[in-house]
């Protein structure tokens, strides 16, 4: 017998726990039956064909890109300064700041989402729309893109910035010219973390929306209709692929930009 | 000296608690070649940092050709620095690299490259202009550093230890090469170095600098045959130190009583008055070995430990009574002859060759 066959049992159900509930959904999306049950009954890409009929259902989707894509770029842009005062500066109370920044990720998003709902309608008085959302969704994203650009910002010597410096670029020069193509990587990784969040999010979603739904908040509201499951799960299986073609590129970024950082290591 | 290039006065740098360094004057000169030695952390590197405005003082002037320095930020000093760890940007190949400061002179495209051409000749880095950073050795990333510094034709050029990463072949051939530029091209240099032997081969003047303090500044030779206190004297070769007591002072020597050690002479040292304990600090080259002989001024009678020959020469330690640490002696080898271990000797030497230091 084998050293080590335990291990590799192991792993086997790990992964299986872990991406088998994900592969049903692309498997019920290609069954020719309206519930998703086994046996399976046959192949039919009709789920697909119903899915873009779904006019609310894309409609949903398209609002949950747009608020992707606005949060992603809006907590970056946040997160770049506040990663760089916290990488480059010595500040008092610096471990107080960053334990603050990092807040979010230990709040449960309940309590947040009800928090954020008080101060909007009390205090602010705004109406609840999908810029509330994605106002919600930049405070959920922002520890997670701040420390993606702290941990890129940590490792490249920082006598580079000191060296353009002293080359005769000002502060603003040299953050053009070295810090932000050396961050890139953290940048790139920063955007699709963000955007991933906010696309998946449900909590805050579902409680500070007005009339107008996320992908998330619309699904849920769609599980009482059974003939609607199988667009669902069609459209589940489409954002399956994207996503992880998303992270496995953003993973080989990463990967890239530490290969050719460290020349120095001879 | 005429006009100094740099003149530190009285400047401190304090980190939180930490006093980095406590009140250094120095003035250095057009066209010197100036080195700051001494052991990790003795603020040495901070005193450049302070040169090349990446750190302020915290109390204290700076000036550079006459002008006021403290407040100016580094891009508007006229130094230029070569980091300990290169900083070779590694997202630019070598050309963009050495090129990087120049962009914000607003030069023509041809005087751009023009002077960018004449920097990778001079430090023999010829057919590499496109070559990618982290493709390069350690040597050539040392030459891009220094190429990138030099080609902003700097007032003063500031070096952060450049050669310790090279090996021992390639940090002789480039501190040669360094000497031979800095003849040529008349700059000032400022190099910080842990390497006595380095700053003894390349510079005019050291400053050797110990707990965020100045030991002593002079040349390699007179720190070398003069040192202020026994610190100078450990850190720069080696020293033996033999304790004794001051007993009379006449004609500009000094008569010592060495206890176990028998009595000594040296020459009069400032501050040095009768009845004081002092060291007195003989070079291991000044010491020659005799055979066994009656007992005199700076005779000291020991037993072989170990003799190590090296060719040209051979290094004896010697076991002394009332010493705790071994005499150490270097005989060039005029004869060919060894004395083995466990032979009795006598250690003598000149008068001239001690010196006596009080701290």
């Amino acid at each position: 017998m084998k050293k080590g066959w335990g291990l590799t049992v192991y792993a086997v159900l790990f992964v299986a726990f872990v991406y088998g509930p994900v592969l049903i959904l692309p498997l019920f999306s290609f069954n020719d039956n309206t519930f998703a049950t086994f046996p399976l009954t046959g192949f039919t890409t009709r789920h697909y064909v119903d899915m873009l009929g779904q006019r609310q259902m894309i409609a949903s989707l398209m609002n949950s890109l747009r608020i992707g894509l606005a949060v992603t770029v809006l907590a970056t842009a946040i997160a770049i300064p506040a990663a760089i005062s916290i990488t480059r500066y010595r500040f008092p109370g610096k471990p107080a700041v960053l334990s603050m920044l990092m807040l979010p990720l230990v709040v449960p998003s309940i309590v947040l989402a009800v928090a954020l709902l008080v101060i909007i309608l009390r205090f602010l008085g705004l109406p609840l729309s999908l810029w509330t959302v994605a106002a919600g969704h930049v405070l959920v994203a922002l520890p997670f893109c701040v420390s993606v650009l702290i941990s890129r910002l940590e490792g490249f010597d920082q006598s580079l910035e000191e060296a353009s410096r002293d080359l005769g670029c000002s502060p603003m020069q040299t953050f053009r010219r070295v810090t932000l193509p050396l961050a890139m990587p953290g940048v790139i990784s920063s955007l699709l973390l963000g955007f991933i969040i906010s696309f998946d999010e449900f909590v805050i979603a579902f409680f500070l929306t007005g009339t107008e739904n996320t992908l998330p908040v619309y699904l849920y509201s769609q599980l009482r209709f059974p003939n609607k499951l199988p667009g669902t799960l069609a459209l589940g299986s489409v954002i399956l692929v994207v996503s992880t073609v998303l992270v496995i590129t953003a993973e080989v970024i990463r990967k890239r930009g530490v290969q050719t950082d460290n020349p120095g290591d001879y | 000296m005429s006009e100094p290039l740099i003149r530190i006065e009285g400047v401190t740098k304090r980190f939180g608690a930490f006093q980095a360094l406590h009140g250094i004057d120095i003035d250095i000169g057009r066209g010197e070649f100036f080195s700051l030695l001494g052991a990790s952390g003795c603020g040495k590197t901070t005193l450049l940092r302070i040169l090349a405005g990446i750190e302020e003082p915290s109390t204290g002037r700076l000036l550079i050709d006459g002008q006021d320095m403290v407040g100016v930020p580094p891009e508007r000093r006229p130094t230029n620095m070569v980091f300990q760890s290169y900083a070779i940007f590694p997202h630019l190949n070598v050309e963009e690299n050495i090129g990087y400061g120049l962009k914000n002179l607003k030069l023509s495209k041809a005087d751009m490259q023009t002077r960018i051409g004449n920097a990778i000749e001079m430090v023999k880095l010829n057919g590499l202009d496109k070559r990618n950073a982290h493709a390069l050795s350690g040597g050539q990333r040392q030459r891009v550093a220094l190429a990138r510094a030099l080609v902003m034709q700097p007032k003063v050029l500031l070096l952060d230890e450049p050669l310790s990463a090279l090996d021992k072949k390639l940090r002789e051939e480039m501190q040669l090469e360094l000497r031979a530029m800095q003849r040529t091209l008349g700059i000032t240099f400022v190099f910080v170095t842990h390497d006595q032997e380095e700053a003894m081969t390349l510079s005019d003047r050291i400053a050797m600098m110990s707990g965020g303090r100045i030991m002593q500044l002079d040349t390699p030779k007179a720190l070398y045959e003069n040192p202020a206190n026994r610190e100078v004297a450990e850190f720069i070769g080696t020293m033996n130190l033999f304790p004794a007591k001051v007993t009379a002072a006449k004609d500009a020597v000094l008569s010592l009583d060495g206890g176990l050690l028998g009595p000594m002479a040296a020459p009069a040292a400032k501050g040095v008055a009768m009845g004081d304990m002092v060291q007195v600090a003989v070079r291991p080259e000044r010491v020659s070995i005799e055979k066994p002989g009656p007992a005199g001024i700076n005779r000291i009678a020991g037993r072989v430990k170990e003799a190590v020959y090296l060719g040209d020469r051979i290094n004896y330690v010697l076991a002394a009574q009332g010493l705790d640490r071994p005499i150490l002696a270097t005989s060039a080898n005029t004869s060919g002859e060894i004395y083995p271990l466990g032979t009795e000797v006598m250690a003598t030497w000149d008068t001239e060759g001690a010196r006596v230091l009080t701290s």
